[in-house]
């Protein structure tokens, strides 16, 4: 199926202009809520990655017994903010380390990463020196140039520039992926409170 | 109370204006149904309240879909976001459409609308997070 139509286009040239007149915008895949341009960038696609305490805070409901959000994942023992050095540390823990540029190296993958206002927006694979790869939100995934190209008029939704290249051992990335995987059989909400609900309810205390 | 009621019926669409100016304050408490045959003799029903609710819900929760699908995070900080979560029970039924189409992040207005109903233990995908709320609504909602 061809996903690179005028009217996809569009739909990230609106939020993106510049990415109307880069020669190299290709859109790739689907739209999927199931995974995000940090996990995308880590080599997930089972997975939200996303700090989950800043953006919880001020909705006190959505705030677990644990206090985050229930589909987004976090590298354990990476800073859990929205600053851009909670970022590299995330990547670090996936085994990324920081490097200068983004251009090839045998043997490793690279990743840029991005902010705008002091706080982390994005992540894209480096595929070439100027060819990044990547998934936008719950959107479509791209492929498309590098520098300022992801600068949005729209400071909510600009994904801002460049902070940071890091790169990971290409070798070391199954390993590694295993390592994180999600258990099996446990991520479900539980509901067994709802009986409790519905009895609350039936007495008016609800 | 007086009020102006029109039904136009074109292309087997209806539309039902009303004026609500002479309404007042009162308009909010205002349901009107109305009734009417159509082309293949079936009945077409409309309540406006319901309409108007549905109306809010679905220009914020575009609104939102629109700030926020593109983000990776921050995106249950919006306004818009905040007032879907505000029309309380009354648009569960919407939001319950919505996560049986498709995994769909607005699933998170639920445990807004029924704090403490649903508890996460470890990281729980979007996916799952809407089943849980599929199986549930239809217990205690009217969807």
């Amino acid at each position: 199926m061809d996903l690179n139509t005028p009217q996809n286009r569009q739909c990230l040239i609106s939020v993106f202009p510049k990415l109307g007149s880069d020669a190299k915008f290709f859109i790739n895949s689907p739209c999927d809520t199931t995974y995000n341009c940090i996990a995308f960038a880590m080599g997930f696609q089972d997975r939200w990655v996303a700090s989950n305490e800043n953006s919880v805070m001020r909705v006190e409901n959505i705030r677990r017994s644990n206090g985050r959000i229930a589909h987004r994942w976090w590298p354990e023992g990476a800073t859990n903010d929205m600053a851009p050095a909670s970022l590299v540390e995330a990547f670090e823990k996936l085994s990324f380390e920081k490097c200068d540029n983004g251009c090839q190296e045998p043997g490793y993958e690279k990743v840029a990463l991005y902010s705008s206002n002091g706080k982390w927006t994005h992540a894209a694979k480096v595929i070439d020196e100027n060819l990044y790869h990547s998934k936008f939100g719950e959107c479509f995934d791209a492929v498309h140039s590098g520098g300022d190209i992801l600068v949005s008029s729209d400071t909510t939704k600009s994904y801002g520039t460049i902070f940071q290249f890091m790169k990971r051992l290409i070798s070391e990335k199954d390993q590694l992926l295993k390592k994180h995987a999600l258990p099996t059989g446990s991520s479900k909400a539980n509901p067994d409170i709802l009986a409790i609900y519905i009895a609350r309810k039936r007495n008016g205390i609800g | 109370m007086d009020s102006i009621v029109e039904c136009r019926v074109y292309n087997g669409k209806t539309k039902l204006l009303h004026d609500k100016t002479g309404l007042g304050n009162v308009y909010a408490d205002v349901k009107i149904n109305a009734s009417i045959l159509n082309e293949e003799g079936s009945h077409l029903e409309m309540n406006t309240k319901e309409e108007e609710l549905f109306s809010t819900f679905m220009t914020n929760y575009e609104i939102w879909n629109n700030e926020t699908n593109f983000l990776s995070c921050d995106n249950y900080e919006s306004a818009n976001f905040k007032k879907i979560t505000a029309l309380g029970e009354s648009i569960v039924p919407e939001i319950y459409k919505l996560i049986k189409e498709r995994p769909n992040p607005i699933v998170y207005a639920l445990d807004d609308i029924y704090p403490g109903l649903v508890e996460y233990e470890g990281y729980v995908s979007l996916k799952d997070a809407c089943d849980t709320w599929i199986s549930i609504l239809p217990k205690i909602a009217n969807v």
